[in-house]
Order: structure tokens, then C-alpha cells, then sequence
């Protein structure tokens, strides 16, 4: 396309856009208004509550659960500045460019807290790994929105909330609603914008994008298996976390849906239709924290736990 | 390892997972359904919020 792009400036492209976006627009002044300054925000904490006093072991466990925050908010930072790079609707630039600054303060928010628990920070999982660089170095706008935006976000602000629930660590708990409040307007963007982009894809295409969320909800059930003793050390329920995610894609999906309620195109996280497998794929592979399980779900849980390493190790091995 | 191989790798490891994870879920269902014992709740309805 010609630059500098003249449309931009016309009276009835702009009422038009105005009309269709108005709500993205939003995004960008909720975020300016509601910006925190996080180096204030952290120190505040940090003294109000005299430091982060932790038992090792806790620390470990916070550390293997950070790491995959820590290095999401680094790709999410870069992908959303790609994405206002790449989106072309100034209302949806907008809201990509104000996540981008929240990105960037999540970034060193989380890395300074990280350096205040004063513990070594393992490095990423295969799992995250995988589904990271894949959004990093993907040159489709539509994968980058719907992975990042829809499934990543909405994976970060079921984790922050269930973080400040569990009531792990004072300093953090108080933290992480600052965190979540940001990520649910990055989930809006997704919510606002991908149904333009949706509703151009063919039924091959569509296909590949439901594939390729397959792809990273497989990944992300079995990274949550591999640090599962860690949520467990920190008293974090996977079976509740993940009830949260699904309640919340569904809500998602609501969202994108046309005026006449029809479903856009490729999206297969939130489908209603899958509700009875998630269900009984979230109770019999993530039990609720302390009930009583059979003997027979016990062990295959084991064996998963096991193979979930199995994978880890072949994934980093690509990394 | 070149771009297309290491897409190549993590695309095979990844559908393998993925195998693994249907065939153990629908034997896991199995169990259940014959042997019983596990906690199965149904969707809740309630907002993402609650």
C-alpha cells in the first residue's frame, strides 16, 4: 500500500472507522489513563511488606512458575510491537501500541521481583519455548493475534489471578491485579479486532488456525504437567485455574461472535461444543488439590507427570 | 539445525503429544466409566470473574 496512507485523513473513512472501532480506540485511552509507574508500584510493595520473605523451596517453586512469565512478557512485548507495526486500522494500531508500553513494564516489573527473590531462574520449559518462538517468528498477523492475544493473554490473566488468589508470596499477590487488569485489555484487542480478520479466512485456512491452536493448547497442557509439583509446592489448584481459562475463553468466543450470533471463522478455543472433553480431560488429568483420587487415576497421572519430561527434553532440543 | 527442520521436529513432537494425551484421556474415560472413582464436574456456567 502507498505511503503516507491519505485515506486516513478522509471525513467518511474516518466516520466509518469510528463507527466500527470506536471500543478499540477506548483501549488505548483506558490504558494511557491507567498506566502505574511500576518501579514506584514494586518499591511501595516491597517496603510495605518489608521485603519478600519466602522459604527456599517456595522461592524455587515461584522461580520455575516466573520463568514462563518473565520470558512471555519479553515475547509478548515484541509481538505486540509487531502488531503495531503490522495492523493497518489506526484504532487497532492504537491498542497494540498502548500494549506494548504495558508490555514493557510487565517485563521489568517481573525481572526486578525476580531479582528482589534473589534466586537463580531456571531456564524456559520446551513447552513455552515452543509456543513462544512460534508467535515470535510467525509472519501472520492473524496467528500472532489469535495465539497471543486470545490464548497466551488469556492463559496470563487466569495465572495472575490464581497467583494473587492463592496468596503465595504478600508482595505479589498485591502485584498481580495491576498485571491482570492490563492483560484483559490485550485480550479486547483480540476480542475487537480478529473478527475482521477472521471473516476473510477460507475453509483451508480456517482449518490451519484451528490446527495450529491444537497445537498450542497441547503445549501448554503438557507444560502445566511438567510444573505441576511447582503449582502444587505454592498451593495453586490446576483444576480450578484451568475451569477459570475455559470459562474464560468461552466468554471470549461470546465476544467475537456477529450480531446475528454466528461464530467466527477458525476459532476452536471456547467452542461450546467441546465443554464435555475439557471437562473430563481437566478433572481426570488435573484433579482438584487435595481430593481423595482412585488408584488407577493416580498412576496414569504419574505417567504423564513422566512423559511430560520426556517431551520437555525432545522440545529443548530443537530450542 | 536449519528453521525448517527444527518446525518440522517440534510439529512431529508436538502431534505425538498430542496422540499420547487423546489416547490416555480416552482411556482414563474408560476407567471411569467402568471403575469409577473420579471427581467429573460439569461445565460451570458462571462468569470467567467468580
Amino acid at each position: 500500500m502507498a505511503w503516507p496512507p491519505y485515506h486516513l485523513m478522509r471525513r467518511d473513512y474516518l466516520a466509518e472507522a469510528e463507527k466500527k472501532y470506536a471500543k478499540l480506540e477506548r483501549l488505548y485511552h483506558v490504558g494511557a489513563r491507567n498506566a502505574w509507574d511500576g518501579k514506584k508500584v514494586l518499591s511501595e510493595l516491597l517496603a510495605k511488606h518489608g521485603g519478600i520473605r519466602l522459604d527456599a523451596h517456595k522461592k524455587r517453586a515461584l522461580a520455575e512458575i516466573f520463568s514462563t512469565i518473565l520470558w512471555g512478557e519479553l515475547a509478548a512485548w515484541s509481538i505486540s510491537a509487531d502488531l503495531a507495526l503490522q495492523l493497518e486500522d489506526t484504532e487497532a494500531k492504537m491498542a497494540a501500541t498502548s500494549q506494548v508500553f504495558d508490555e514493557a513494564r510487565h517485563f521489568y516489573v517481573m525481572r526486578d521481583y525476580l531479582l528482589a527473590l534473589d534466586v537463580e531462574i531456571p531456564p524456559l520449559d520446551g513447552y513455552t519455548h515452543t509456543v513462544l518462538t512460534e508467535l515470535l517468528e510467525t509472519e501472520r498477523l492473524v496467528d500472532k493475534l489469535l495465539g497471543m492475544q486470545l490464548i497466551v493473554e488469556s492463559v496470563a490473566v487466569t495465572l495472575f489471578r490464581s497467583v494473587a488468589q492463592a496468596g503465595v508470596e504478600p508482595v505479589l499477590s498485591e502485584l498481580m491485579p495491576y498485571f491482570e487488569r492490563d492483560e484483559a485489555r490485550h485480550v479486547g484487542l483480540g476480542v475487537l479486532y480478529l473478527p475482521k480478520l477472521l471473516a476473510k479466512l477460507g475453509p483451508i485456512e480456517a482449518a490451519r488456525l484451528k490446527m495450529k491452536q491444537l497445537k498450542i493448547v497441547t503445549l501448554i497442557g503438557w507444560g502445566t504437567h511438567l510444573k505441576k509439583r511447582h503449582f502444587e509446592t505454592l498451593g495453586m489448584d490446576n483444576n480450578d485455574g484451568f475451569r477459570r481459562g475455559t470459562r474464560l475463553q468461552r466468554e471470549v468466543l461470546a465476544g467475537m461472535r456477529s450480531p446475528e450470533g454466528a461464530d467466527p471463522r477458525g476459532v476452536l478455543v471456547g467452542d461450546p461444543r467441546l465443554d464435555v472433553i475439557n471437562d473430563w480431560a481437566i478433572d481426570l488429568f488435573f484433579p482438584r488439590m487435595g481430593a481423595k483420587i482412585p488408584a488407577w487415576q493416580r498412576t496414569v497421572i504419574n505417567l504423564v507427570d513422566e512423559l511430560s519430561r520426556v517431551g520437555d527434553r525432545a522440545l529443548r532440543m530443537a530450542a | 539445525m536449519t528453521a525448517l527442520v527444527k518446525a518440522a521436529f517440534t510439529n512431529f513432537v508436538t502431534a505425538g503429544m498430542f496422540f499420547v494425551r487423546i489416547l490416555l484421556l480416552g482411556f482414563m474415560a474408560l476407567l471411569q466409566l467402568t471403575l469409577g472413582g473420579a471427581d467429573i464436574r460439569p461445565a460451570s456456567r458462571e462468569s470467567a470473574a467468580a
